[in-house]
């Protein structure tokens, strides 16, 4: 790993490509990108995602401050970001929960993906980032959603089964480093260890909201295995009857789950989870796991 | 149907009609449009969301929101500025197109005066080409800005 890691750190360095994911409710991808270019932007396809683009600055006026923002024709998303809605995959009429779900990057990019139909219960429990959700929500014109506040370890209580659970956990968030570097400031083992524990309840509480047959996704933006892998074999060991199958993604290039760290063995099955590294596709760090409930 | 917790209502068939016949009349938007969601309101707003959202049983849930807020009862309907983009394509009747200039003035806020579009009067849905910005309420010349303040394009 002595190489890769020094690639890593490197990639750590460089600083983050912004990306876009155009809103289908609005406009095209064809007259959204050839809006931004006509602007200066020079906009560049995520392989992975047929509506997402990388986008580099390059005219006088800030993304933000342009029309097509203020229309709401795309949300501002890193590309890895976009993976974990893609891997539950939603459909049109479903029943979604979005568990940790502010400020709605997620959220309303699944609403897009099941054509504005079905129910999204997008759940958090901050209330300044349930504002934030709320008002993208609504700029981006969905309306399939019911914003709720409820702490994610006792959805259950909700009393609803859902087609799909995605679980975009609150993590140490090392793999947006570099969105920000004073993220590693923070880095502590204690604060990774609490928050181990607070993933497990909500992903074990997740998945009892899951209908037989459905599918949840667990993502965090770190890479840290006692966040990832570590909370998914404790999942799959406590319940039965869970799958995980394996993430695949065209262009997208994937890491297989860690089986061991620092002296503690996981579940086997944990080895089909993805691990999607900053230097493998100029993204930010992420892992996913897809779950499935038989 | 269940009635969801707090004081938001949902709209029988009757009050739809009217909300419909309601908006056809003012900005000419076609019931078929509008039809396929339901509505709720609670004073003088209005939501709309997905007939699947109000067939669970939500009375479990600690609810801060549902749907997408659509419009607010005055003298007559105003369609909020995240209703107008997304429906405002639709509409044939009070829509009001600016020139460029003052699309962007418009975009950031402004209210804008001097037009001379004399047939109009209330609330309009505000465009410039294929582009619907938001809601204005226009008077004798006179566009006063209906864009919520954090929704604004910011000053650079
Ligand atoms: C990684 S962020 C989610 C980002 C979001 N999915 C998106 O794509 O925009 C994690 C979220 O979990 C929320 N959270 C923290 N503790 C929680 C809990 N016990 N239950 C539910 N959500 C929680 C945080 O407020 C935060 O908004």
């Amino acid at each position: 790993m002595g190489r890769e890691n020094k690639r890593f750190l490197e990639y750590c360095r460089i600083p983050l490509r912004r990306a876009i994911r155009v809103n289908r409710f609005k406009i095209s991808c064809d007259e959204c990108v050839s809006r931004l270019e006509e602007e200066g932007f020079v906009l560049k396809s995520i392989p992975w995602n047929k509506w997402g683009f990388w986008v580099e600055d390059k005219g006088d006026v800030a993304l933000g401050n342009t029309p097509e923002h203020f229309l709401g024709y795309f949300y501002v998303q890193e590309a890895s970001s976009m993976i974990p809605a893609l891997v539950l995959g939603a459909k049109e009429e479903e029943t979604v929960l979005d568990v940790c779900a502010a400020p709605g990057s997620k959220t309303t990019q699944m609403a897009e993906m099941m054509e504005n139909t079905g129910l999204v219960v997008a759940n958090d429990t901050n209330i300044s980032r349930i504002k934030a959700l709320r008002y993208n929500l609504d700029k981006g014109g969905v309306v399939n959603t019911i914003v709720t506040r409820m702490d994610g370890a006792k959805l259950n209580r909700s009393g609803i089964e859902f087609d799909r659970v995605l679980v975009d956990a609150p993590c140490s968030c090392e793999g947006t480093v570099r969105k920000d570097w004073k993220v590693l400031s923070h880095w502590s083992e204690p604060l990774i260890f609490n928050l181990s524990r607070l993933q497990k309840h909500i992903v074990l509480n997740a998945s009892q909201c899951l209908k037989s047959g459905g599918v949840l996704v667990y993502s965090t933006c770190t890479l840290a295995p006692e966040e990832n892998e570590g909370v998914v074999s404790y999942l799959l060991d406590k319940v039965k009857g869970l799958r995980v199958e394996k993430v695949k993604l065209d262009g997208l290039k994937t890491r297989e789950g860690i089986l061991e760290w620092q002296g503690a063995r996981f579940n086997e099955d944990v080895r089909d989870c993805a691990r999607i590294y900053p230097q493998d596709n100029d993204s930010e760090g992420f892992f996913v796991a897809k779950i499935k409930k038989e | 149907m269940q009635q969801p917790p707090s004081a938001l209502k949902i709209m029988n068939s009757r009050e739809k009609k009217d909300l419909f016949k309601e908006i056809k009349e003012q900005y000419g938007i076609e019931k078929t449009i509008l039809n396929k969601y339901e509505y709720l309101e609670r004073s003088d707003k209005i939501w709309l969301t997905t007939r699947c959202a109000l067939s669970k049983d939500l009375k479990n849930l600690r609810m801060e929101g549902i749907g997408m807020l659509f419009g607010r009862r005055s003298a007559t309907l105003k369609l909020t500025t995240n209703a107008v983009q997304l429906f405002g394509k639709h509409a044939t009747r009070n829509v009001l197109e600016l020139e460029e200039e003052d699309a962007w003035k418009y975009m950031r806020g402004l209210d804008i005066s001097d037009l001379s579009h004399t047939e109009l009067s209330g609330y309009v849905v505000v465009k410039y080409g294929d582009d619907y910005l938001g809601c204005g309420l226009y008077k004798e010349g006179y566009l006063k800005n209906q864009i919520p303040k954090q929704r604004r394009i910011k000053k650079f």
